[in-house]
């Protein structure tokens, strides 16, 4: 068998959420073969595409916008893997870019737009011997610090004085060492260490799972993801309610859930994640059960509740609210809380509270039908009495009021005129009563003919 | 006399002879060797040749070398030069060749398509005063199928920083620290260096015995230096080497030695099964005279059957003739000039070779056997 063009060597920190990204690993190959990195590409991976059936079509992307092309989801990186892949014969260099995520995340705002990284991960590649090397995580937009150093991740820039600067032709282009002043592990910049916040480190630390988890990512079925987030919506909040605590409209949500194709940003997935407290691989494989990573500091989740709520006044509250009926939701809006909240911390005062206000709201019911039933009949008798057809308009014109035909006079009406020989159909099926209402109806109708014969005998 | 055109046609003839022995691969040599004798009768005169060529014949000295390379090459042995010394023409290129396919599937087996456990490189021998350690560097490249090998470039290291080197394109510099870069990541466990003469050739030993050392030292692989008897003189001579480097003699058989009388005439055997005309002769009658006139080299034997051929095939309708066999062997005198040669190359060498050492006399026979008996097993 025909030897391969490149080195067959893996990147480094293969299969774990530290893995070298495609384009670090295109440079140390360069490294390796002694060849400026822009003649292995030009001469080796370019010519791929004439001699071989397989779609590959390296652009010159790779050098400007720092390799994006190299390690997003679309296209251009299929090819330049499908390159890479047969010029090293290796065959998993895809978990090297993001393109596994490709198959439930959309590429919006995936890749920063400036290479960054962490000087200390520099600094233990060095300590244990290796070459400094660019991680795919730091490419990520929403990746704004280290979650190993917790520190923040700076801008690869170069911080030597011009004297120091190296001439642009004796530069050497590798993952770890500055271009500027070849210096490994760009020690030129001067050591600042950004303390990140601890929704930034959850954020780093949940996608550097996810590229731990690549494979199994790849393989997720976006069907299933969307059906268990779904059902998982029915079981506990309403999808509503997990758009409003991760702070995305509810219309995109709702579209994701229901359009097969739909997917979500990357940006958007973490946010339904934190808010659903379910990790970001279990969200990307609708995996529910997979427990949240645990990090060893404490995590403020972008939650909708910001506000510490005081169980003692809401127990109160609750109270109160029993004895002058209020409904549960009013209770959880005082407090800027979710009713499901509510429910959780006291589960039987609310349970008792929906009961009783269910009780009350049908006794107001009833009493507002009976007087719907007692308007109904007083237009019928009147329009009998003087002879007027039994329509809608002329109810309207009695009652002083327009009936609309949906409305519960119009279909009161329209029941209870058939009882005085008008012959037309009743309500449409759509509208048509449950028993209670039937078993008032007909009690209305006998009603309607004792008073018309009786108006007759007296006549 | 012979005729102009007599001499013409052997001009002719030699210069088929010659190409059909070459070393290098055709592009017809896959569809020969596929074929047997009866297939090929009907080829042409330079394919009838050529499949002759290629057919290898095992014989016994082939395989005790391919033992004892094997031996020898196993990662705890602490031998990192192995020189393997023949006479001229005793098929040490042709041993070379077979060693890179038999060391690959016999003793690495089955490797990733990224790796070449073994490569074979010629030195080179471009006619100028000194030797070209850039060309040997290049040609290693390319053996080891090597992407621009005209274009490697070198990067220092200095105090924490990383730049181009001034010169990074010229000089030795580059392609040595392509190639060890290359017998690192194709995780090359042998390299073989065939025509080793070619390196010796102007003197200095000790610097490029010490640049070769350097280079097998630099990823632990090993080296097979293909040569005649003159290496030896340095093989031996050079301490450096000698502390961890073994000489594998390809040796000639004796027909003064029963055994080496009888693998050398089934060889003849094997070969003139092989014979590439219509007409075959039996050989056997001659095989003494045979073995003497090629000094019971195998290698010679070959050239001399291949050239007994050749002239068949130009004599008319192919009809063997023993006048032949006058023209097809080397002359006395040149045989005399080898003889001579060999004959002084193997007496260095005895005691100097792999597997002599001191218990290998007859003296110490009777305490080796002593040894033998006093092993015991603890339970």
């Amino acid at each position: 068998m025909k030897t391969t063009l490149l080195y067959g060597f893996a990147p480094q920190g293969v299969g774990t959420g530290q893995v070298e990204h495609l384009q670090s690993h295109l440079l140390s190959l360069a490294y390796e073969h002694c060849l400026s990195a822009k003649k292995m590409v030009d001469r080796v991976l370019h010519p791929l595409h004439r001699n071989h059936s397989h779609r590959v079509n390296t652009t010159y992307g790779w050098s400007t916008s720092h390799g994006r092309f190299m390690l997003g989801i679309d296209n251009r990186t299929e090819d330049w893997i499908c390159a890479m892949e047969y010029a090293t014969g290796r065959t998993d260099l895809t978990n090297s870019t993001l393109f596994p995520l490709g198959n439930v995340i959309n590429g919006e705002h995936l890749l920063s737009g400036t290479l960054q990284h962490c000087h200390l991960c520099f600094q233990s590649d060095i300590d244990c011997g290796k070459r400094p090397y660019r991680r795919l995580l730091w490419q990520v937009k929403h990746v704004q610090c280290c979650p190993i150093h917790h520190i923040g991740l700076v801008e690869s820039t170069c911080g030597a004085f011009a004297n120091d600067r190296v001439t642009p032709s004796r530069r050497v282009n590798l993952g770890g060492v500055c271009p500027g002043c070849g210096s490994i592990g760009y020690k030129c910049l001067p050591i600042v260490d950004l303390t990140a916040s601890t929704s930034q480190i959850w954020t780093s630390v949940q996608i550097q799972d996810a590229l731990a988890h690549l494979s199994l990512i790849a393989n997720a079925d976006l069907t299933s993801v969307k059906a268990s987030i779904s059902s998982y919506a029915k079981n506990s909040d309403s999808l509503n309610q997990i758009a409003l605590q991760a702070g995305i409209s509810k219309s995109a949500l709702w579209r994701w859930i229901h359009f097969p194709k739909a997917k979500m940003s990357l940006g958007h997935s973490l946010k339904v994640a934190a808010a659903t407290g379910i990790s970001l691989v279990g969200f990307l494989t609708g995996d529910l059960m997979r427990a949240d990573i645990v990090v060893e500091i404490d995590i403020e989740r972008a939650r909708k509740r910001h506000k510490e709520v005081n169980l003692g006044d809401l127990h109160k509250r609750l109270q109160q609210a029993i004895e002058t009926p209020t409904t549960l939701k009013k209770v959880a809006d005082e407090f800027e809380v979710s009713t499901e909240f509510v429910r959780r911390h006291f589960p039987e005062l609310a349970a008792e509270m929906i009961k009783l206000f269910a009780d009350v709201k049908s006794e107001d019911l009833w009493t507002v039908r009976k007087k719907v039933f007692q308007e109904v009949e007083s237009v019928l008798l009147t329009l009998c009495s003087q002879n007027q057809p039994l329509t809608i308009r002329n109810a309207g014109l009695v009652s002083g009021v327009i009936w609309f035909p949906t409305s519960l006079q119009a279909r009161i009406f329209n029941e209870l005129r058939t009882a005085l020989g008008w012959k037309t159909l009743g309500n449409p099926e759509t509208l048509e009563f449950g028993p209670p209402m039937k078993f008032r109806i007909n009690n209305s109708k006998q009603r309607l003919r004792n008073a018309t014969e009786q108006a007759k005998g007296e006549l | 006399m012979e005729s102009k055109a007599t001499t013409k046609l052997n001009v002719n003839g030699d210069k088929i002879l010659e190409s059909a022995m070459t070393d290098d691969a055709l592009k017809i040599d896959n569809r020969l060797l596929k074929l047997k004798r009866l297939d090929v009768l009907g080829l042409s005169r330079f394919e009838r040749l050529r499949w002759m060529y290629l057919m290898r014949v095992q014989h016994i000295e082939i395989n005790r070398i391919m033992s004892d390379l094997r031996e020898l090459l196993k990662p705890d042995i602490d031998v990192n030069i192995i020189s393997i010394i023949g006479m001229t023409g005793a098929g040490k290129t042709t041993l070379a060749n077979g060693l890179r396919t038999n060391l690959k599937e016999a003793v690495f087996g089955a490797v990733p398509r990224c790796e070449q456990p073994v490569l074979l490189v010629k030195a080179p021998a471009n006619g100028d005063k000194s030797f070209s350690w850039k060309s040997l560097y290049h040609r290693i490249l390319v053996e080891a199928e090597e992407p621009l090998p005209d274009a490697k470039r070198s990067v220092l290291m200095d105090a924490g920083h990383m730049v181009i080197s001034l010169n990074a394109r010229t000089g030795l510099d580059p392609l040595r620290l392509a190639i060890e870069s290359m017998l690192k990541n194709r995780n090359v466990k042998v390299l073989i260096i065939d025509e080793v003469l070619h390196l010796l050739r102007f003197g200095n030993y000790s610097a490029v015995m010490d640049t070769l050392k350097s280079l097998a030292d630099s990823h632990l692989t090993k080296l097979i230096l293909v040569g005649a008897y003159n290496l030896s003189e340095l093989m031996q001579d050079y301490g450096q080497v000698a502390k961890r480097s073994e000489i594998l003699h390809y040796r000639r058989y004796h027909i003064d030695v029963d055994e080496d009388k009888a693998e050398f005439l089934r060889v003849l055997k094997v070969l003139q099964s092989l014979w590439p005309c219509r007409e075959v002769p039996d050989l056997s009658i001659v095989g003494d005279l045979l073995m003497k006139a090629n000094l019971g080299c195998i290698g010679l034997l070959k050239g001399s059957l291949m050239r007994l051929a050749s002239l068949q095939m130009e004599s008319k309708n192919e009809k063997f003739s023993s006048v032949l066999l006058k023209k097809a062997v080397k002359s006395k005198k040149l045989l005399s000039v080898i003889e001579a040669e060999v004959l002084a190359g193997e007496a260095e060498l005895v005691g100097a070779t792999y597997g002599e050492s001191m218990f290998a006399d007859e003296a110490q026979q009777a305490i080796l056997k002593t040894l033998d008996t006093s092993v015991r097993c603890e339970t």
